[in-house]
């Protein structure tokens, strides 16, 4: 493959990375491949492997550094990138199309059935909130003064409830996050190592 | 080669290399690969990893016609440096200790 069909291809393997990751890994290899002075119709290939193999690394490392931005930021943001990465990370693995389908179907069904219960924590705890207030307001129409202040405590009781609800939403929201970008970046970096040992064993 | 090189000690000789000098992407690959055996697409998630933390910095030199990139080693960098030859002295040393064999048994 020449430097032309090399760097096109990879173009096209990066091009889901941001500008900035994509276009200082296409401008190293353009002159890396430069450098290498080869002959017009040299193989590119020979030197560092397919754009698929090149590509794969940078896309695992670029995961890897994603996941442990938000680990020491501590935040959330940028998770969906990370998950995105990771689809891109499984299409460009040695693995074939149908599997890598297969994989991805797993990854988002397994985040679809957490995200799912999660969301209906958060919509209990929302509907405890609105329905403790509301009974705490009925109150008015009750008769009876200690029935209204039964109905009052039972109201604010649930509001509260509803409340620990929300906070424990978003725990586990946090939590499956940070789990979640573990496991990815562990893979990621398993990805980018045995691309480094099968080198070793050429 | 029969031990593994880890990415913690990738990138310490990578740090090790641009101490001395400035170098370019191509003359860096080269001056590991004539030690260690890595492959020759290696060595940019390292650069980009360093380089990304803040122990290297970039600038660029036109060559030819076209521009070269060259890393720099940054004050954190040097300071990552000499943490990691000081973990691998350790460490050979310790070695050392179990495998023996060095001066006269």
């Amino acid at each position: 493959m020449d430097k032309q069909a090399f760097m096109q291809e990879l173009e096209y393997r990066l091009r889901h990375l941001t500008d900035e990751d994509k276009f200082d890994a296409l401008e190293y290899y353009s002159e890396y491949i430069e450098d290498l002075n080869l002959p017009p119709e040299g193989d590119v290939c020979a030197h560092l492997g397919t754009p698929k193999e090149v590509a794969r690394q940078i896309i695992a490392q670029t995961t890897e550094r994603r996941v442990d931005e938000m680990h020491e930021k501590e935040t959330t943001k940028g998770f969906g990138s990370v998950v995105w990465l990771a689809v891109l990370g499984i299409f460009a693995s040695p693995i074939a199309l149908p599997f890598a389908i297969v994989a991805v179907v797993l990854v988002f069904s397994f985040l679809i059935t957490i995200g799912s219960i999660i969301f209906a924590f958060g919509v209990s705890g929302v509907a405890c909130v609105l329905s403790g207030v509301m009974a705490a307001f009925l109150s008015i129409t009750v008769a009876g003064i200690a029935q209204k202040f039964i109905l009052i405590g039972a109201g604010l009781l649930v509001v509260g409830l509803g409340i620990l609800f929300l906070i424990l939403t978003k725990l586990m929201a946090k939590l499956m996050v940070k789990i979640v970008s573990g496991i990815i970046r562990k893979i990621a970096s398993k990805h980018s190592k045995r691309n480094n040992m099968e080198a070793q064993y050429e | 080669m029969t031990y593994q090189l880890t990415a913690p000690l990738l990138d310490a000789c990578v740090l090790g290399v641009v101490e001395k000098e400035d170098v370019y992407g191509y003359t860096l690959t080269q001056r590991v690969m004539d030690v260690v055996d890595i492959s020759e697409s290696t060595l940019y998630p390292v650069l980009r990893r360093l380089q990304k933390s803040g122990l290297l910095e970039t600038y660029d030199l036109p060559y030819q016609g076209r521009n070269r990139r060259y890393y720099r080693i940054t004050t954190g960098g040097r300071e990552q440096l000499y943490f990691f030859r000081n973990e691998w002295q350790d460490y050979k040393g310790r070695i050392d200790s179990l495998l023996g064999g060095w001066i006269n048994g």
